[in-house]
């Protein structure tokens, strides 16, 4: 991945470094899509010593060239704003934010890349593609982790307001609907939930993916899929 | 934005993906000799290229170019490059820094020894064509002289100092250049508009600000007119 990054000539295409998994179902259909693993060199090389031959445009630039054979492509970014999320989110379209409902720093985080990064990400975009490419969206947050009491959403939802309240006043911009997207709707101020389920979280030791092993899991991530991306 | 630009980074980059821009006037024997030597070291170039990205992962040499044509000669496949913006100031000063190109001194407004120290200059140029100019009194008759209002540097033929127009004057042409000033130069014309102000001036100088702002039918006006006229 590390080569086919650096490689500022295209001589290397992604597919070469994809592996791709293919599950054949009962009634003989299959279902398949393809990962890249981590590059322990990409991993473990200093961020001053990748921005000597990465742009942060090279990941972008990469995934253009494949991304008709795809249907969606996923791209998993580490909570932090340095050069392996900004690459991420300047490649994509949209960015599926997941937070925390217990966590004020998580739900400020959220707020903050999307009213501050995502337009900044958006007017890079722009500029590089002449106005003909809008740069990533936002989707509405989601809550994903411990299973969620009556009272701790009650007390999120709180939280949430004053966060909305305080970015209108300091920044006139409108965080509604990026945290509750049903809003519009009689005040309606549901937040989707994906709680944490421990054979999602251990399903890297079977190496079998967790949908495929669980109806839990299966059932999850089709919720998450509708809400995001079947509507 | 840092994290969303390039410039300022020190990147290895394709020789391939790098335009030369304008070309080396060193001999070729230092960019043969050079690359000789980048060879017999360890083929990195200390000194970097100075590029501007014309679009993404192709660049642009703006200064520097004599380490392109060595690279180029040693046969490098990257080089270690600095990333500059793209105005034209950048350029222009980065050549000039790179000591490409010769830096141009105002004659309207230089002092008496930025004039000689830039007669002295192009006098030791080899194979100059100011042989025999007396640098003392080229200084003294060009500083003396109302370079302020001079539209060219044809004056200075006349000024009797050696300088005389064809390839002389052209050499000058190299280090100086003239913003030509009005009289009125720092106290324009449009801003005098109290009667007291234009009571100090000659009925010449009114019959100039009338001319500068396009009034006719001045010429006969006696100075109390003109100054109403102005006011």
């Amino acid at each position: 991945m590390f080569h086919c990054l650096k490689d500022k000539q295209n001589l290397i295409n992604l597919k070469q470094v994809v592996y791709p998994y293919i599950k054949i179902l009962k009634n003989g259909k299959s279902l398949s899509f393809d990962v890249i693993p981590v590059d322990d060199q990409l991993a473990q090389t200093d961020e001053d010593k990748l921005r000597n031959e990465l742009s942060f445009y090279s990941l972008r630039k990469k995934l253009e060239a494949v991304k008709s054979d795809y249907d969606y492509i996923l791209i998993d970014a580490p909570p932090n704003w340095r050069y392996f999320s900004i690459s991420a989110v300047y490649a994509a379209d949209v960015v599926l934010i997941p937070t925390q409902h217990n966590n004020i720093g998580s739900l400020k985080n959220a707020a903050t890349v999307i009213q501050q990064y995502i337009p900044e990400i958006q007017q890079a975009r722009q500029e590089k593609t002449q106005g003909l490419e809008l740069g990533a969206s936002a989707l509405p947050i989601f809550f994903n982790g411990e299973k969620i009491t009556e009272a701790a959403r009650v007390n999120a939802k709180k939280i949430i307001h004053e966060i909305i309240k305080k970015v209108n006043l300091e920044y006139a911009f409108d965080l509604t609907t990026y945290f509750f997207p049903h809003f519009h709707n009689a005040q309606n101020t549901k937040i989707f939930e994906l709680p944490n389920y421990a054979l999602i979280a251990s399903s890297g030791f079977e190496k079998i993916p967790a949908v495929y092993k669980t109806k839990v899991a299966y059932d999850y991530y089709s919720q998450l899929a509708k809400e995001y991306f079947l509507q | 934005m840092s994290n969303l630009s390039d410039v300022g980074n020190l990147m290895y980059l394709d020789l391939a993906i790098i335009e030369p821009g304008e070309v080396t006037k060193a001999s070729e024997y230092l960019i043969i000799a050079t690359a000789k030597e980048l060879n017999n070291t360890n083929g990195r170039n200390w000194i970097p290229l100075v590029v501007k990205e014309i679009s993404e992962d192709s660049y642009q040499v703006i200064g520097n170019s004599f380490i392109y044509a060595v690279a180029e000669v040693a046969g490098l496949e990257k080089v270690w490059c600095i990333i500059a913006d793209n105005s034209e100031k950048t350029a222009e000063i980065t050549k000039t820094l790179a000591g490409e190109a010769i830096p141009k001194t105002n004659l309207s407004t230089a002092s008496r020894d930025e004039i000689k120290a830039a007669l002295e200059f192009l006098v030791e140029q080899p194979g100059t064509v100011l042989k025999g100019v007396k640098i003392p009194v080229a200084t003294n008759r060009i500083d003396e002289a109302p370079r302020q209002e001079w539209k060219n540097l044809n004056p200075i033929t006349k000024l009797k100092c050696g300088i005389t127009a064809g390839k002389k004057i052209k050499a000058l042409e190299q280090v100086f250049y003239l913003t030509p000033q009005s009289e009125f130069e720092g106290k324009p014309a449009k801003s005098i508009k109290t009667q007291a102000d234009l009571s100090k001036l000659t009925i010449t100088e009114l019959k100039k600000i009338a001319k500068e702002r396009k009034i006719s039918a001045y010429s006969k006006l006696n100075k109390s007119q003109l100054i109403k006229l102005l006011s």
